[in-house]
């Protein structure tokens, strides 16, 4: 029997192929300004304000891009502060008297 | 905001049924919908931004392609608070998704087994007696956090509208900085983050009574 609301994978070949679809429709979308950021990250600053519209550029620019983001700020500094507050923040509910206790249902 | 939550929680629902009535490619469908509430939305912003933008934005060139007209989406009034509701949905859907899916996981099979006996025999009547009620508190849950993330939006207004045009995109978080570190009101600062600080009482409770009274089963 199909039953598309239970755990084990049993769908009709139709229904199989139309639940890829939306999701993948679904997951193109959500992905769409992930995209365009690494595309922009590639380009020229000429490419970046033009009309039309190419996934790849044309003069490929990410190395320049790439250098400069890594280098003209103190990014190891930056890194090692993120690790500073992620070391802390995890500690800060265990320190408080039942933070970290679960709620009884 | 209105649109967000329902959008959100539809949406949310709507994936994580999908997700879970098969179990190829779940991992990667996961993982692909979670993406943006991981992602620092600060910096996804910009990304957005871009994507927006009238003249070389994306979006605007494939409505161009379609022959549709598009729009100055964040210097427009008419379209500002959409495009941002948009935005924030395409943030929060994931959580909600996620959560979803936990609830989803949590549902007994028992339960599908005597609506089999019972005679739910279409996947509609499954998913209206069972799997519906039984999502409840996923569901009430969902809409608590949702509705908190998006009073407290900020990153997108001060990144993309700094509250323009005019005040027609003002959030509440947004104000409340303006207001105390930049105009330096700190008295109205204060108050706003009082009124804030009241909302999420006033729904944590709503979450604390109706959760533990109304959607539970057992």
């Amino acid at each position: 029997m199909n039953c598309p609301l239970r755990a084990p994978g049993t769908l009709l070949p139709a229904t199989a192929i139309t639940r890829h679809a939306v999701l993948l429709t679904t997951a193109a979308l959500v992905l769409v300004p992930f995209a365009w950021m690494v595309s922009l990250s590639l380009k020229p600053p000429g490419e970046i304000f033009r009309a039309s519209f190419s996934f790849w550029p044309e003069r490929f620019n990410g190395v320049e891009n790439y250098t400069a983001a890594l280098t003209k700020a103190p990014l190891l500094q930056y890194m090692l502060n993120g690790v500073l507050v992620c070391g802390i923040s995890p500690a800060g509910p265990g320190l408080c008297p039942g933070g970290l206790r679960s709620r009884e249902a | 905001m209105l649109i967000v939550v329902p959008g959100t929680i539809l949406l949310g629902l709507f994936i994580a049924l999908l997700i879970e009535s098969a179990k190829s490619l779940r991992g990667l469908y996961r993982a692909i919908h979670f993406l943006p509430f991981m992602a620092t939305m600060t910096a996804m912003a910009m990304a957005w931004e871009a994507l927006l933008h009238p003249t070389v934005g994306l979006v605007n060139q494939v409505l161009a392609t379609f022959g549709l007209l598009g729009a100055n989406w964040l210097r427009d009034e008419a379209t500002v608070m959409p495009t941002l509701a948009v935005i924030g949905i395409w943030q929060n859907l994931g959580y909600a998704m996620v959560l979803f899916l936990a609830g989803l996981k949590a549902i007994p099979q028992d339960l599908y087994d005597a609506a089999d006996i019972d005679g739910a025999d279409m996947w509609l009547d499954r998913l209206r007696t069972v799997t519906l009620p039984a999502l409840g508190p996923a569901t009430m849950f969902v809409f608590i956090v949702v509705s908190l993330r998006a009073f407290e939006t900020f990153d997108t207004v001060q990144v993309l509208t700094q509250g323009g045009p005019g005040h027609s995109s003002e959030m509440l978080l947004f104000t409340l900085y303006r207001e105390g570190f930049q105009y330096l009101r700190t008295g109205y600062g204060a108050a706003v983050a009082v009124v804030f600080l009241v909302i999420v009482v006033v729904l944590t409770l709503i979450q604390a009574r109706v959760i533990d009274q109304r959607v539970h089963y057992q």
